[in-house]
């Protein structure tokens, strides 16, 4: 508008200045005109200045007595050069008075703009002009144009929404495109805000544009959560908004419109939202942590702790205040005394890796309990990689501490045992066989000094012979179940001695490799002894052989005179007839026939002890007929009567020279003791063999046993009566049931006569 | 005092290193008529000597022999195999016995099991022995 009427005024003095002195007399004139504020001048057919005012010298800096002679379009400012035509003035116009602008370029080189009006006199030619500066006109122009330009730029491309709204019932006169995207509307220019956004009418907006146009306070929200119905479908968006409403007042002060102003600030509120929850969440976490937790500041002071910490520390500390490591004592293994603590800042001690840090510390109680702590922190770190805090965990480790000092008090146990031990020991790599321990005892019987051992294999200590057996045996010695393994060896001494050992082996893992326990015992001895006893053995087999040569010579080489006696007996006992020399034959044949049954039975309870048991399959009925048989030439045979029931239900096994002597032993007692006087002498055999057992019984009605004497008949020596017997046969016959695995009894009334029950074992070949 | 009988054997070789065994045998069969002529061995190598020398010679050769087990030099064992290298004549012709103190199983069996011995018989030798050699 107001170019308008800078533009009205020009048109207005211009056709003034020239008209009305135009007819005057030039000299008279020229005075008035020289004090013009316009450029006055007057040019020929070819433009050249022909007369000059002196507002040239304040317009263009050049005196009139400069111009005059020059061709005006030499200062005009050839920006449009392009277009030379329209530099030139358009004198054919008549005396029409043109108006037009040019730009001259000032003897000081500033462009000045000049608005010009022009007469052509065609009868003098010359033509009449006047020159206006409008420099400042057209800068205020361009300005205006400037400014305006920018406000659009604001209003459009800002980043925020605006927008005008105008009257008392709010209508919208302006909207920016922000505006327009956040309620999700469009041609909203000229309805009211009631119409737009009825949503808000619960949300208490209009009260507060109301209040904003009535009383001109601007009203500033901040984060307001506001609810748009977007789409039209009554499903309201939360949206968080930062805006300003303030009174827009017209040129007279009075408040017509408000002005919106704001920002969308929702998604950094909700982001915030979510970090505040996921921190709300963090600090739940660490709260209820059961191990100790605190976390602090770049600056290392404690900003949280968990009860848990406030426990282990033994008080609460004050936040903020207190730092991260005011509880912490570092303790010197040796020295046993708390060193000083670098109080760096904590992210310092974090950056550089501090070793305080990943080191046990020790947290002293308030009320001095002594806790071993292993503290694990963990950084935070902002986007630029700077450490900002961390939380640091703190793991009491006092009992696991006590567990270990136990440990390594038993393991100190088990080395004492080790390094004690009265047998040689070593460990072993089961791999290369290196040693990787000895003991003391090792040393001392070995010869070798304990570095010599650890640095020599399990073979150097092997005779060359043992050496591939040994690689061998530990091939495939997968020591058995019970991880023990056994064997004998040859080891070598330092001094070159080879001494038989018994080792005893036990797979174990030692410092984290498999390894091997040996324990060594040196059976030098041992084997001497067992030598000897191999000695002492062949000389008892000797001295067995010997004896079992000399019973057997006493066999003949005592019976054998004997015979010759009996011989010669019965040549006295033929061809004597002295009743005294018969009668004293008779005695020397009963006394020599007893003293050659004493010498039969030693022998054969000699070579029962002394031979070993020849099993075979015994035919039991044919066995008891030969001994009945054989024993008929005995005298006291004659008028018993024999009942030979066995029943060989299996096969029976046994060794037939004990068994005979058994049975022969028994069945020639039965026959011997019997009453002279009884009418039915009897001696019965019954029996049966099964898979187990021979189960037999023999029984006679002799003069029996009386049971005081039923234990000591099988007695050596035990003899019932003077006559006959040497005192020995019950006793060869237990000795060899005893010998068949078998058992005796006797079941005996003195008078009545005797039953023996035999069981013995059938030994029947598997 | 019993009237001339024809004794039983013509002749009977006794072995045995005892001379009073030997001399109780040799009576034995003398007085029981159960051989003619006696001859008696002390030594087993002799005996077997003259076996080699007759062995083809029937009527020097004994009809029955009679052996000891345990002699010096020449076991009776010993004799028996010597013995088997000797004729078919001799060994059908001749009947030997072992005649032993001995009580042991094993020298009895042994005795017992050599096709050439007739039998065992422990000492002394009895008349019914005699007797039941026909």
């Amino acid at each position: 508008m107001e170019n308008t009427k800078i533009k009205d005024k020009k048109n207005t003095i211009a056709p003034d200045s020239v008209t009305n002195y135009f007819q005057e007399p030039l000299i008279d004139l020229g005075k008035i005109l020289d004090f013009s504020m316009d450029l006055i001048c007057s040019c020929d057919e070819e433009g050249r200045f022909v007369w000059v005012n002196k507002a040239s010298e304040r317009i263009l800096g050049y005196k009139p007595e400069e111009l005059i002679g020059k061709k005006y379009s030499d200062l005009i400012f050839h920006e449009d050069a392009s277009n030379p035509i329209d530099e030139n003035f358009d004198f054919s116009s008549g005396p029409h008075v043109p108006i037009f602008e040019k730009k001259f370029i000032n003897k000081n080189t500033n462009i000045i703009y000049l608005q010009w009006s022009a007469v052509w006199d065609d009868a003098k030619k010359l033509c009449y002009c006047i020159g206006r500066d409008i420099t400042e006109k057209k800068n205020i122009e361009k300005a205006f144009e400037i400014e305006r330009l920018r406000f659009f730029n604001l209003y459009s491309q800002a980043p925020s929404y605006m927008g005008i709204l105008k009257g008392p019932n709010h209508v919208y006169e302006l909207a920016n495109e922000q505006y327009l995207q956040l309620i999700g509307k469009r041609d909203i220019i000229g309805k009211t805000v009631k119409e737009v956004l009825p949503e808000l009418e619960p949300q208490g907006i209009f009260e507060i544009l109301d209040d904003v146009y009535l009383t001109g306070k601007s009203f500033l929200a901040n984060e307001m959560l506001i609810k748009f119905d977007r789409y039209g479908n009554g499903k309201l968006q939360e949206v968080y908004l930062n805006f300003i409403y303030q009174a827009n007042r017209d040129a007279d002060n009075n408040i017509d419109g408000v002005l919106v102003f704001g920002n969308d600030v929702t998604e950094q509120v909700l982001s915030r939202k979510k970090i505040e929850e996921s921190e709300k969440m963090y600090k739940d976490l660490i709260y209820k942590l059961p191990v100790a937790t605190y976390s602090c500041d770049a600056e290392g002071q404690i900003v949280l702790y968990n009860k848990a910490a406030a426990e282990l520390w033994g008080r609460e500390p004050k936040l903020g205040k207190d730092l991260w490591s005011n509880s912490w004592s570092i303790y010197d293994d040796k020295k046993k005394q708390p060193s000083a603590l670098n109080l760096c800042s904590l992210a310092t001690a974090l950056k550089e890796g501090d070793p305080i840090l990943n080191k046990e510390i020790i947290i002293e109680r308030p009320n001095g309990d002594k806790r071993n702590v292993l503290p694990y922190p963990v950084p935070f770190y902002n986007t630029e990689g700077d450490i900002t805090g961390a939380v640091i965990v703190l793991s009491d480790i006092t009992e696991m501490k006590l567990a270990q000092k136990e440990l390594r008090k038993s393991e100190k146990k088990y080395r004492y045992l080790f390094d004690n031990n009265p047998m040689p020991m070593w460990i072993i790599d089961l791999v290369s066989f290196r040693f990787l321990d000895v003991n003391k005892m090792a040393i001392l019987q070995y010869g070798y000094s304990r570095e010599e051992f650890l640095s020599m294999t399990a073979l150097d200590i092997r005779p060359n012979d043992d050496k591939i057996h040994f690689i061998k045996s530990s091939d495939t010695s997968e020591i058995n179940k019970s991880n023990y393994n056994r064997g004998i060896w040859n080891h070598i001494k330092k001094d070159g001695t080879i001494v038989p050992v018994e080792i005893i082996a036990h797979d174990i893992v030692y410092e984290g490799t498999k390894a091997r326990l040996i324990l060594s015992n040196n059976i030098s001895d041992r084997k001497k002894a067992e030598t000897n006893l191999e000695k002492r053995n062949r000389e008892l087999i000797k001295t067995n052989s010997e004896l079992d040569r000399f019973v057997y010579s006493v066999s003949h080489d005592l019976r054998s005179p004997l015979t010759s006696i009996l011989g010669l007996i019965s040549f006295i006992e033929t061809e004597s007839k002295e009743i005294d020399t018969l009668k004293h034959a008779e005695l020397i044949r009963s006394s020599i026939n007893r003293l050659d049954d004493f010498i039969k039975n030693i022998l054969n309870y000699s070579r029962n002890n002394r031979t070993g048991l020849e099993v075979e399959q015994i035919s039991l009925n044919e066995m008891m007929l030969d001994i009945v048989d054989s024993l008929q030439r005995m005298k006291e045979a004659k008028g018993i009567r024999y009942e030979i029931d066995i029943q060989e239900q299996k096969p029976f096994y046994t060794d037939r020279l004990r068994f005979t002597t058994i049975l022969e032993n028994l069945i020639s007692n039965a026959i011997k003791y019997h009453k002279k006087d009884e009418a039915d002498k009897f001696v019965k055999i019954s029996g049966y063999s099964d898979d187990e057992n021979f189960h037999f019984s023999i029984v006679d009605n002799g003069i029996g046993i009386d049971p005081e004497y039923h234990q000591k008949i099988f007695e050596m020596f035990f003899r019932l009566s003077g006559r006959d017997g040497s005192g020995i046969g019950l006793y060869i016959v237990k000795d060899a049931v005893e010998m068949l695995q078998g058992s005796i009894e006797v079941q005996s009334e003195k008078g009545t006569g005797t039953k023996f029950n035999i069981t013995l074992k059938n030994l029947k070949p598997c | 005092m019993l009237k001339e009988l024809d004794p039983k054997f013509e002749t009977v070789m006794i072995i045995d290193d005892n001379l009073v065994d030997l001399y109780i045998i040799s009576r034995m069969i003398t007085k029981n008529n159960f051989g003619k002529n006696v001859l008696h061995y002390t030594e087993a190598q002799e005996a077997m000597k003259y076996l080699q020398e007759n062995q083809d010679n029937i009527s020097k050769l004994p009809q029955i022999i009679f052996v000891d087990i345990y002699m010096p030099l020449m076991s009776g064992f010993e004799f028996m195999e010597a013995y088997e290298t000797l004729s078919i004549t001799l060994k059908n012709y001749c009947r030997t016995y072992i005649i032993s103190s001995t009580i042991d199983n094993e020298d009895i069996a042994r005795s017992n099991s050599n096709k050439n011995v007739v039998s065992f018989h422990v000492k002394p030798i009895t008349k019914e022995f005699l007797d039941r050699i026909i």
